[in-house]
């Protein structure tokens, strides 16, 4: 795989594992600027570990995570800072601070990271809000919001300040089908007119099909990936039978 | 009037004004998060008060302009800078026209009248008084059904989980032996330290060993034992709870037909009540560890202070302490699992139940330790 100037985000050679143990062995892959980028596979085969590293939560054993050209494996300091500055990430959970009300969940990175006006901040975070459909939940706890609208919640806090990349770590885990389609179709509206480019983790095959340009299928058997290409290919033309049975959601 | 601002190199404006008030603001360069702020205060100080009837924002010369930027532009837009003032914009690109139709003031309206709910000084004594006797009626309920299942487990002990039992017995008891040697120790120690002095004024020095004995065994022993369970092990107990709370693992008990007491709660207590006593037994003799040897560095002979033990405590003494201690594991064991079912919800609830259950627990040993020694001071005339 050569790296092109279209790649946001380069994995090479990389192999991960924790505890002295590896999940991935050796993988290449790359993620361009602007797509949707899905990571698919078994329940165990390491998705949710590669996205730690992706997003620096985790340092690999070896290989090379590069950000924009810059390798986030290997980065320390004010170096790694600029570059983890350029993710958002939404966790499975939301992990909105259940103290904080939706839109001071928003602010907290303008707080934190900027040090702009009171009235700046307010107008950031409400735009955020406006854009993923919650700006009459402002003032609500997280709790007082149901799952899809802490989903919700959860994206604005995380394009606050203008990423990159966005990392979505089962974005539609717990949703009902509706609630679920309607976050495929806000991460596809956000995709197209923010100009961010995302990477999830997620199970829900309607949700890749939805909005997945390309996908990732990792094999635990291989410790690495299996085939990559965009969802309808694979799903007809994936080498290994059990990738096809994989994507049509038939038992393998 | 023409001026050219540099607030910083990222972003640079140029600003013309004709006679009428019309004001052309023209932008350049970057708007972003680390050039806004200054930005924002430069444009403030330079157009309230300036006397505009009208402004037009030539946004085509921004090279880059992020969330910030677009703030601040629709700040402008939204005339705040310019009170009165008719404005127009332009120059925006299609994508950032986009995100500029995110922005709504109704929406920064809404937030600045929005108050939280503030509620009068009688309405809160009220709410605190409600409160507080909702949390005694939950006590005694909850007691009332420990004291229920507790009875039915002893009266058919195959009911009881004995191996959790054994487990909290470990975890509570035998990790914390360290803990309270250690303090009860140095608190024998300091005792005799401490009493050596006046005592040798009236020239009975001796009876450092008699004091120490009766204090250890009626007070402090059981007392220090208890408040070290409190706070090592019904923290623990509260907190546990408390997570499994969270976490929804009780109503999962309850929905398969499991009452959370008698599954939880009852081992607990049983371990508290049977491990205090022990305890207690090893804080006694950790204190007189302590104390000892400070008696011996005063000059008195092992076999003098060991006498002097035996003589000043008594086998009334010690079952007081030991009663005194069954109690207390008792209060220690089932307020901190009250505390930690009563647990709301999120993480800092777990906190708050934790915080409550060493308050309440050391509360109700030092009530209950008072209540004791009336009694006892009673039976004893």
């Amino acid at each position: 795989m050569t790296d092109t100037a279209d790649s946001i985000i380069v994995a090479r050679n990389l192999v991960i594992g924790y505890a002295g143990k590896v999940v991935l062995n050796r993988i290449n892959f790359e993620v361009r600027r602007g797509e949707v980028f899905a990571i698919l596979g078994t329940s165990g085969s390491g998705k949710s570990t590669l996205l730690k590293h992706l997003m620096g939560l985790y340092r690999p054993i070896s290989g090379d995570v590069l950000i924009s050209g810059e390798n986030l494996a290997t980065a320390e300091g004010p170096d790694r800072l600029r570059i983890l500055r350029k993710f958002g990430v939404m966790y499975q959970s939301s992990a909105l601070f259940g103290s904080l009300t939706t839109v001071e969940n928003v602010r907290l990175p303008l707080d934190e990271f900027t040090s702009l006006s009171e009235e700046a901040k307010d107008l950031i975070a409400l735009s955020k809000l406006r854009l993923v459909g919650l700006e009459s939940a402002a003032t609500k706890l997280p709790a007082d919001l149901s799952g899809g609208m802490q989903k919700r919640a959860a994206i604005a806090r995380a394009i606050v300040l203008d990423p990159c990349i966005l990392f979505l770590d089962e974005p539609s885990a717990g949703l009902d089908p509706i609630t679920s389609a309607g976050l495929d179709a806000l991460i596809r509206e956000l995709a197209k007119g923010l100009n961010i480019t995302f990477v999830m983790v997620t199970h829900e095959l309607p949700s890749i099909y939805s909005v997945a340009d390309r996908v990732i299928v990792l094999d635990p058997r291989v410790r690495g990936i299996v085939a990559e290409g965009a969802p309808d290919y694979l799903r007809e033309n994936a080498v290994q039978p059990w990738v096809r049975h994989f994507m049509k959601r038939e038992a393998g | 009037m023409a001026a050219n601002q540099a607030v910083n190199k990222a972003v640079r404006w140029d600003v013309l004004k004709d006679s009428e008030g019309a004001l052309l603001l023209t932008l350049h360069g970057e708007l972003d998060a680390a050039s806004t702020p200054a930005a924002w205060k430069a444009l403030e100080k330079e157009l309230m008060g300036a006397g505009v009837s009208s402004l037009e924002i030539e946004a085509s010369h921004l090279t880059y302009c992020d969330s910030a930027g677009l703030a601040l532009l629709y700040y402008l837009y939204c005339g705040r800078m310019t009170p009165g003032a008719t404005v127009r914009m332009s120059g925006l690109s299609p994508e950032l026209q986009n995100l500029f139709g995110s922005f709504s003031m109704e929406d920064f309206q809404a937030l600045q009248d929005h108050e939280p709910p503030c509620r009068s000084f009688p309405v809160e004594v009220g709410a605190a008084t409600a409160s507080w006797i909702h949390d005694l009626r939950e006590q005694v309920e909850f007691i009332g059904e420990v004291t229920k299942d507790l009875a039915a487990s002893l009266c058919r002990p195959r009911l009881m989980r004995w191996k959790e039992v054994l487990r909290v017995f470990e975890t509570a008891g035998v990790n914390a032996l360290p803990i309270v040697f250690l303090i009860t120790m140095l608190i024998g120690m300091v005792i005799a330290f401490e009493s050596a002095q006046p005592l040798a004024k009236m020239g009975a020095q001796v009876f450092v060993a008699n004091l120490l004995g009766l204090v250890m065994s009626r007070e402090l022993g059981p007392v220090m034992a208890a408040i070290m369970l409190a706070g090592r092990s019904g923290s623990a107990f509260a907190a546990e709870l408390g997570t499994m709370k969270v976490n929804e693992e009780l109503n999962a008990l309850q929905t398969m037909g499991l009452s959370p007491v008698q599954f939880l709660v009852v081992q607990r207590v049983m371990a508290g009540i049977l491990l205090a006593p022990v305890l207690t037994m090893y804080a006694m003799y950790a204190g007189l560890v302590g104390g000892v040897p400070v008696l011996l560095g005063l000059g008195f002979p092992l076999r003098m202070v060991l006498q002097q033990i035996q003589s000043g405590v008594h086998y009334g003494d010690l079952a007081e302490g030991l009663c005194k201690s069954v109690v207390f594991g008792t209060i220690v064991a089932s307020v901190s699992c009250l505390r930690g079912l009563q647990t709301g919800d999120g993480p800092r609830a777990v906190g708050d139940s934790t915080t409550r259950s060493v308050v309440s627990s050391i509360l109700l040993i030092i009530v209950a330790d008072g209540i004791i020694a009336a009694i006892t001071y009673h039976l004893r005339k």
